[in-house]
């Protein structure tokens, strides 16, 4: 592997991309600085900014290689991620019931978080490859243990947000490797069967999840707690927010989660319907540049992982936001660049160095 | 290998995130700017809560400004069980400070309610050490404590304070007065019930006024040692001695027993709390001769002089024989009332006759409520003489078939005392505002002229005759005229309808000094058990309270001998009167005002005692002795200021000797 890094791709670098993020990153700074007064709030912005310059340095490692080289060994990565999932269950931390976090050192690092990664590059990997294409039933058949298993090691932890989020990533996927509409119809069908199945293998906070996002008023105080403290935040927001001083929801505690998955709520909170859309707009861009690198890539591999990696964020964004707004069920997922937390945030700068690889290395 | 159509799939999936982003937009929109005024109420209410401010209740003074019911401020200790961290840990910790079970901590603790009390008014050593532990979900709200410095004194007039204002006697006859305004506060709560933002006051509260009774402390504390050692001595059911100034009807002193304390009146029964000489009327006996005298008198029926035949003790009338206790041959209508004859005040009685007599009872204040202004105020048994049978009258001559309150008895002999004027009986002199600056005053009010000045003053000659030399001997207090009438009334035995031997209502009614009367009393005891005799019982109870009340008003014995007073613990005024500032004469004070005085070591009631005058509003916290002041003794006291005051128990456990009432207040007079 070479870190040198060839003149030519430094100038397809997309700065518009790396600048988005960047502008994100420092919103999610000064939230999470204004969420406590004094240096609590700062502390916590600064681990993430801190976050960010490690992701950052992950993200030059990333593309001063080529993502083809990544694509090859994937299957590798994908067992190491495979294998972190299952480590959980033997050395894993529990944070609030669950078992997300692995030690290592003084850090703690979320191993499904890492695994999106491996997932979307595996699957890149095998659509790739000679025999999966034309995508037929056969190629799904094989595929399917690939994303079932490590979703189900993911389900048990319990983390349903992160499992759930594999599924629109292969469906993306395999739409963009061209499989034919008649068969992704099917698909659908035979997910929207798998559903009960799926009711039964959840756990009863995730069933009562669901059943609150379907009647809210369900338990206020319990499991609906969330989703109506997030409504009353977001919705106190009006048009221009309440600033920084008048986020009551926000900076009293009433809005649970507000660092990491509910941060949208608390941004909503202190600035606003205007303030919302531009935040929006950011993300829209990121995601708009996610496609068009995918799209103006001439490389089949190239084009997948833009695509896979773009599928991953949008999912995210779009879980999320809909999660907090209250229009889908709540899911543990967090919003990219925008939420605590450092594995996230390492992962989305890798995530985002693969999308800059791709465009650095499009006309190769 | 890849589908050329790549590009227009992608196409389409951007168009696909344009409508989702769309979704989100608009759902922000229906959030933010349609339903954002619910939402923005709903925070609102979440993250503040008006809480009430609890104003500081009035103070009620005697009529020297002797505090009897003060407030102080306490703290309470809360808990919302949805704060608290771990339930048992918490119950753990709080149960060895609060010296409460762990197990009943623990379920107050896991509790589904949003907010428990788990105790009120705590001690301040012990809401600190509660505070120390620095524990989320638990919390302290000031909630006033009503302190009575005197305990049982006077309990009967005062009353006390319940949870929702004032539940009996003057607390609750002038709660609207006492209570004052509670303001509101909006304060900024966290999801756990912290106080954040600050307060912001909507509205202050503003501080119940004060009320002044006629009440004398002195005089008040005089009756109720006499009172009680005659009720533990006869052990009477119930023993009661009211004082009046007939002058003025104030109130002097309302003495009752049974009693209790009303700083915790909920240790005793409903029964005590009720102020008997008010709510209980009783049979009068032979003290009601003396309003048939007055009425016989004053209608020109009977002159002193005039002789009466006494039947040889015995009258047959309607077919019911009433017997003397003597057989009296020929008696002046004097010696009638001297031996309380009561064949020959039947005799009387019927010369009268049955409307004039109605029309003097009914001018005397009988069978009517006195308008004293407390709650539960009996207007006693007085029939309509339409409904009178034939032996109403004679038996009405002697006390008996109408029933009457203490407080229309003394009111009626005070009318006696006071030239034949009825007064109104008066409870309160004044209210005063928390500086001490007077609000209202009550004036003195005749009610009406009952009997003229002259045929009063034949009465009390009459009167004194009867104490000098008659059946009320034992109400003599010597070097001073007193005026007076024994009474002693069988009660009606419920089984058999008639008048029952045993001994029902002893008492002795009267006022002294005879020619310039300062007080009038009736004394009473209820079915005593050791002692028979109204002269031998009620009696030497009225010339012992005389005694010491006439020695207190600093009246010069009759016989015009300079007599060295010699009762430095009357004399000793250990409550300096409270300044009732007359707005209109509100002087500077030369000396620049008052010091803080020494308090530490004293016990609450005294420390009260000395700052009430001073005008200094007092929080109290905890109990016992004085263990730290603020201001610091020898303070400036500056108008308005607040002393805190931080009680504690000595080394003993001991609470102040305010508990130990007895023996001090014996030693203080």
């Amino acid at each position: 592997m070479t870190l040198k890094i060839d003149r030519r791709l430094l100038q397809n670098v997309d700065w518009g991309l790396l600048v988005t993020a960047t502008v994100l990153v420092a919103v999610s700074a000064t939230t999470l600085m204004t969420l406590h007064p004094g240096r609590a709030g700062s502390a916590v912005a600064l681990r993430q900014l801190a976050w960010f310059g490690i992701g950052l340095l992950a993200l030059v490692v990333v593309i001063s290689i080529d993502y083809r080289r990544f694509v090859q060994v994937a299957p590798l990565f994908y067992v190491l991620g495979l294998a972190g999932l299952v480590a959980i269950f033997v050395v894993g931390k529990t944070v609030s019931g669950a078992r997300r976090w692995i030690g290592v050192g003084a850090f703690s690092v979320q191993p499904s978080e890492i695994f999106k990664i491996a997932f979307v590059l595996m699957l890149v990997w095998l659509l790739c490859s000679r025999w999966a294409q034309p995508i037929t039933v056969s190629t799904l058949l094989w595929i399917l243990p690939v994303v079932l298993v490590p979703a189900g090691l993911i389900v048990k932890q319990p983390d349903l947000g992160t499992a759930v989020l594999l599924f629109p990533v292969l469906i993306l996927l395999l739409f963009g490797a061209g499989i034919s509409v008649r068969l992704l119809a099917w698909i659908a069908g035979m997910g929207a069967a798998a559903m009960p199945v799926g009711w039964l293998l959840i756990k009863d906070y995730q069933r009562e999840r669901v059943l609150v996002y379907l009647d809210p008023l369900r338990d206020p105080l319990g499991s609906a707690y969330n989703v109506i403290q997030a409504k009353i935040a977001i919705g106190s927001g009006q048009l221009l927010g309440k600033g920084v001083s008048g986020a009551t929801q926000s900076r009293l505690a009433f809005l649970p989660e507000r660092h990491t998955d509910f941060i949208f709520a608390v941004f909503a909170e202190m600035w606003g319907f205007v303030g919302c859309l531009v935040l929006l707009a950011g993300y829209a861009i990121l995601l708009l540049r996610g496609f068009d690198i995918a799209a103006s890539s001439r490389d089949p591999v190239g084009r997948l992982v833009a695509l896979g990696v773009t599928g991953l964020f949008a999912t995210q964004i779009l879980v999320n936001v809909g999660m907090v707004t209250g229009l889908l069920p709540v899911v543990g997922i967090p919003l990219p660049l925008m939420s605590y937390g450092g594995s996230s945030m390492l992962v989305s700068l890798v995530a985002l160095g693969l999308l800059v690889s791709v465009r650095m290395r499009q006309f190769q | 290998m890849i589908d050329p159509g790549f590009r227009t799939r992608v196409l389409l999936l951007a168009a696909v995130l344009a409508v989702a982003f769309g979704t989100l937009g608009a759902r922000l929109g229906w959030l933010q700017v349609v339903r954002h005024g619910e939402l923005t109420a709903i925070a609102e209410r979440q993250y503040s809560r008006t809480v009430t401010l609890h104003a500081q209740r009035g103070p009620i003074v005697d009529r020297n400004g002797a505090p009897l019911a003060t407030s102080a401020a306490a703290e309470s200790l809360f808990a919302q069980p949805r704060g608290v961290g771990d339930p048992v840990r918490v119950a753990e910790r709080l149960a060895p400070i609060l010296d409460l079970p762990v197990a009943d901590l623990h379920g107050m603790l896991t509790s589904g309610k949003s907010f428990v009390w788990i105790t009120r008014r705590l001690d301040p050593r012990i809401a600190a050490r509660v505070k120390a532990l620095r524990e989320p979900g638990l919390g302290f709200l000031p909630e006033p404590l009503r302190l009575y410095p005197n305990r049982e004194l006077a309990a009967h007039v005062i009353g006390f304070e319940g949870v929702d204002g004032g539940l009996e006697g003057a607390e609750r006859a002038w709660n609207a007065e006492l209570a004052g305004t509670p303001g509101k506060a909006l304060v900024g709560r966290d999801a756990l019930g912290r106080e954040v933002l600050g307060e912001r006051i909507l509205q202050p509260s503003s501080a119940g006024h004060g009320v002044m009774l006629t009440i004398d402390r002195t005089i008040q504390y005089v009756a109720e040692r006499e009172i009680d050692a005659a009720w533990r001595r006869t052990r009477a059911k119930t023993a009661m001695a009211v004082a009046m100034d007939p002058r003025t009807g104030d109130v002097l002193a309302i003495a009752i027993r049974p009693t209790f304390n009303p700083n915790a009146f909920m240790q005793a029964s409903g029964d005590d709390w009720r102020n008997r000489a008010i709510t209980d009327p009783f049979e009068p006996g032979s003290t009601f001769k003396v309003i048939l005298a007055a009425a016989a008198l004053d209608a020109g029926v009977v002159t002193p002089d005039d002789r009466i035949y006494a039947e040889n003790g015995r009258i047959t009338i309607a077919r019911a024989t009433i017997h003397d206790w003597k057989k009296y041959g020929w008696l002046t209508f004097a010696e009638v009332l001297q031996n309380s004859s009561n064949v020959g005040s039947i005799k009387v009685g019927l010369a009268l006759g049955r409307d004039p007599y109605y029309r003097y009872i009914t001018a005397f204040g009988f069978g009517a409520p006195t308008g004293v202004g407390l709650s539960g105020e009996s207007r006693g048994l007085l029939r309509d003489p339409s409904r009178w049978s034939a032996l109403s009258l004679p038996t009405m001559s002697i006390g008996q078939e109408l029933s009457v309150t203490a407080l229309q008895m003394v009111a009626a002999f005070s009318a006696v005392a006071n030239g034949g004027r009825l007064m109104q009986p008066r409870l309160v002199r004044a209210t005063f505002d928390q500086h001490g600056r007077e609000l209202r005053r009550f004036e003195p009010r005749a009610v009406r002229q009952v009997i003229a000045p002259e045929t009063a003053r034949t009465l009390t000659r009459m009167l004194v005759r009867v104490v000098d030399s008659g059946t009320g001997h034992k109400a003599a207090i010597s070097g001073h005229e007193v005026a007076g009438k024994t009474g002693t009334a069988q009660k009606l035995d419920r089984n058999t309808g008639r008048y029952s031997r045993a001994p029902g209502v002893l008492s002795f009614a009267g006022f002294t000094p005879a020619d310039d009367p300062r007080l009038a009393m009736l004394v009473m005891l209820d079915e005593p058990k050791n002692e028979k005799w109204g002269s031998e019982a009620a009696a030497p109870i009225f010339s012992a309270i005389g005694r010491e009340v006439l020695r207190y008003l600093d009246i010069a014995p009759r016989d015009g001998e300079a007599v060295q007073i010699v009762t430095p613990a009357v004399r000793e005024r250990t409550v300096p009167a409270v300044r009732l500032v007359s707005t209109a004469a509100a002087e500077p004070d030369p000396t620049g005002g008052p010091a803080m005085p020494e308090l530490h070591g004293r016990a609450l009631r005294h420390a009260l005692q000395v700052l009430a005058p001073l005008g200094v509003k007092v929080a109290v916290s905890g109990r016992g002795r004085v263990v730290m002041q603020e201001p610091r003794p020898g303070t400036l006291i500056e108008p308005g200021v607040t002393a805190k005051l931080t009680l504690g128990l000595d080394e003993r456990g001991q609470a102040a000797p305010a508990g130990r009432k007895a023996a001090s207040k014996k030693g203080s007079l």
